[in-house]
């Protein structure tokens, strides 16, 4: 039934997504529309030597899949999702073969993933570890879409696999699962004996780093605000929006939105990263418009893109005060995803619905996986006494 | 090895761990287009982004797009948009000019504006079909979202495997909105199996007439019809009412008593066959428990959030499904009962367990939804 409604609502988005802007002639001819990367940077011009390399010769795995590699760097460090596209382009040439090379598969997974269409990254990531059961790269995307799907027990499986490669890797990609299913502090003592004794390379401490700070936040620890601090002053944790969104929301919930905006570059423009900012000025007693950003929404929408239902529910809940709406929303991104967050997201609009029987998914995953989070546990007794207070 | 392996895993750990951030939209273009008396006029706005991508604008290299500079590559701008869109009209090819080139400002920032007009052989325009390549070779996810006033609005998303698509003046996009609303309210009618159980327990004993001895068969075949008549449609109106007031957002119940109460209506229908409490004005039973079916959306439709206008014509041909839905099934059902309502198998084979069963599978669904709310009490 909900399927049938969210088509129909696609349906009635689609038709009114018209969109009325007004075109005008720029005064000088000196005014500048839009800035890019200037043609002699070091990113710009190897990218692009890559895309004709791959262009040049379609059906060539080794160039499709640098140039592929080399766009999804780009789409991360620039939050621009058309490099995703890229990427994309150059792996048409295997949709319809039925002999996929491993690594052509693996891209595909990754665009898939993140996309959201974790059914799809799953198959080709399935087909990849059938031909290739120590794929790392494999492992650990399968290991982090299970993680965040909330099948723990599959999540550490592929972890494990990892361990030929290193244990930092391998103990960071347990780290969560375990910590969400009843061994938050045992998996948080792990990780930091591995960052103290293996080394690994700078995106795995980033990483190690970074779930370290999330475990000590969701145990309600004294340090996990130094832990943010020590995984933002890591390599790499410049251009690390994940790690600045989770910190944003650390700060956030404690009260300190003087520090947000100043955090959030380069990526402040991320719908993400806008949502977090409103948020802070919010809380500062600044009047806030949604508008642009709701617009931007809608323009995903319009599309024809699967919803970004957790960002349209943040947008709904803290930004608009439309509950119902919101509550909607975070119900339909619990299906998608299960992280934190998410169940975070439900029961906060479950509460402001006043609707808890709606949280019910989220604290059926919180009971069933043992999940220690102090944030949940709060909200979760807010909404026990809501209901004891209905009659 | 070891380097590449790490840097292999470098890029996907980043990117696994990231969620889908969009600075930016994914790429998409805008074509509106309009047919009136003959003209085809429009307006097609490409991101500047992507114009760079395809024609590099950066002429000094410095970073900055300027005006002067995405100015001095209109012809190529204009080359590139005269490849990439084809409109037939009535299987005639029309010639298209593109006009001034200007700059507009969306969500997620700055287009070039091309002023389209189309010289159609045949006219007046019966039929458009219109191919859109622009892009795709480059971004596989490239989208071309068009809005077309060609007797009504229509409004198609072009995507890679998807690039040409045909349009006819008659078919409008609100008759097509009406349309697919119909076959949904159709659709929602035959699935919603708590609906139809009870549109069923409020049927089964419409051929009969409960006597001093128990059921007799109905003497009357008119008065019979009229009675079901008044059923069906007692409880179609009052569950449009609450839908639509649902949908409107004027109504707001908290789901687990709607979802509890239309297991409770099941089960007071089916009790009744067995246990008559209501015998005459079953329509208005019909009526209060339609309220009720039609409010178990509340919940839902209240958070689509959907425009007002479109919403109107949606709900219209939504209820009409509905409807339309339920007047099949009683039509399918009815000549069935009335042809067995003599047989003591009817009353006896089909009444009375088809009653029973009805309400232990209420009484099930209501235990269920209850039992629910218990156990998240408990917690």
């Amino acid at each position: 039934m909900l399927r049938t409604l969210c088509l129909l609502a696609g349906l009635l988005s689609a038709a009114v997504h018209a969109a009325p802007y007004d075109p005008y002639v720029p005064t000088t001819g000196e005014q500048v529309l839009l800035r890019v990367a200037p043609d002699d940077s070091e990113s710009a011009s190897r990218v692009r030597a890559l895309r004709d390399a791959a262009r040049e010769a379609p059906g060539d795995v080794n160039a499709a899949v640098r140039f592929a590699r080399a766009a999804i760097e780009r789409a991360r460090a620039t939050a621009d999702p058309r490099w995703y596209g890229q990427a994309e382009s150059v792996l048409v040439h295997w949709e319809d073969t039925a002999r996929v090379p491993t690594a052509i598969r693996v891209l595909r997974a990754t665009i898939a993933q993140h996309r959201h269409r974790f059914e799809q990254a799953l198959a080709e990531l399935d087909a990849v570890i059938v031909k290739q059961p120590g794929h790392p790269q494999a492992r650990v995307t399968r290991a982090v879409i299970h993680s965040v799907q909330a099948r723990y027990q599959q999540a550490l499986r592929d972890c494990a696999a990892l361990l030929r490669v290193g244990e930092l890797l391998t103990t960071t990609c347990m780290a969560t699962p375990r910590s969400l299913s009843g061994e938050a502090e045992a998996a948080l003592a792990q990780l930091d004996r591995a960052l103290a004794r293996a080394p690994g390379d700078a995106g795995t401490r980033l990483w190690a780093l970074t779930v370290a700070a999330e475990i000590a936040e969701r145990l309600n620890r004294d340090d996990a605000d130094a832990r943010y601090q020590r995984a933002l002053s890591a390599e790499g944790a410049g251009e690390d929006l994940y790690l600045k969104l989770a910190y944003a929301d650390f700060l956030l919930r404690n009260d300190r939105p003087d520090e947000v905006a100043e955090l959030l570059p380069p990526f402040g423009d991320t719908t993400e990263a806008q949502i977090r900012i409103l948020r802070a000025r919010a809380q500062q007693g600044e009047p806030v418009d949604p508008g642009p950003l709701r617009t931007r929404l809608d323009a995903i929408r319009a599309r024809g893109n699967e919803p970004h239902y957790r960002e349209e529910a943040m947008t709904a809940l803290h930004l608009e005060q439309r509950p119902v709406e919101a509550l909607w929303l975070a119900r339909e991104n619990w299906r998608q995803q299960r992280e934190p967050l998410d169940a975070l997201l439900l029961l906060q609009a479950a509460l402001a619905a006043n609707d808890p029987a709606a949280a019910a998914p989220a604290r059926q995953w919180m009971r069933d996986n043992k999940v220690q989070d102090h944030r949940l546990q709060v909200l979760r007794e807010q909404l026990a006494d809501t209901e004891k207070a209905t009659p | 090895m070891r380097s590449a392996l790490l840097s292999t895993l470098l890029l996907l750990l980043a990117t696994t761990a990231a969620t889908a951030a969009h600075a930016h939209k994914p790429s998409d273009s805008y074509l509106r287009l309009s047919v009136a008396e003959g003209e085809l006029t429009g307006r097609w706005d490409i991101a500047l982004r992507d114009l760079h991508e395809l024609l590099d604008l950066d002429a000094d290299g410095d970073g900055a797009i300027t005006w002067a500079e995405l100015r001095a590559s209109r012809h190529a701008v204009i080359d590139t948009a005269t490849d990439a869109l084809q409109i037939d009209g009535d299987g005639h090819a029309c010639a298209l000019d593109f006009g001034p080139l200007r700059v507009v400002d969306h969500s997620d920032g700055p287009y070039a504006a091309l002023a389209l007009q189309a010289q159609c052989p045949a006219a007046p325009l019966e039929r458009l079909r219109i191919d859109y390549q622009l892009l795709f070779e480059l971004d596989a996810s490239h989208r071309g979202l068009l809005n077309l006033q060609f007797g009504g609005t229509h409004s198609a998303i072009f995507a890679s495997d998807a690039r040409s698509r045909e349009f006819d003046r008659a078919l409008t996009s609100g008759w097509v909105l009406f349309r697919n609303y119909l076959q949904e309210g159709a659709w929602h009618i035959w699935v919603g199996f708590d609906h139809l159980l009870f549109l069923l327990c409020l049927l089964l004993p419409a051929v009969l007439q409960r006597g001093p001895e128990g059921w007799v068969a109905a003497p009357n075949g008119r008065a019979a019809f009229l009675g079901v008549l008044s059923v069906v449609t007692a409880f179609t109106v009052a569950h449009a009412m609450s839908l639509s007031a649902a949908a409107l957002d004027w109504l707001r119940l908290p789901t687990r008593w709607v979802e509890a109460a239309v297991a409770a209506t099941i089960i007071f229908a089916a009790l009744n066959n067995l246990l008559p409490m209501v015998r005459r004005r079953l329509w208005l039973v019909a009526f209060g428990f339609g309220l009720v079916h039609g409010a178990g959306y509340a919940g839902v439709l209240a958070g689509l959030g959907l425009p007002t206008a479109s919403l109107a014509l949606a709900l219209l041909g939504f209820n009409l499904g509905v409807e339309g839905g339920q007047i099949l099934i009683t039509a399918a059902f009815m000549p069935l009962a009335w042809w067995a309502r003599h047989a003591s198998w009817y009353r006896h084979g089909v009444v009375v367990p088809g009653s029973v069963a009805a309400i232990l599978l209420g009484g099930s669904w209501l235990l269920q939804r209850l039992f629910h709310i218990r156990l998240e009490g408990l917690w």
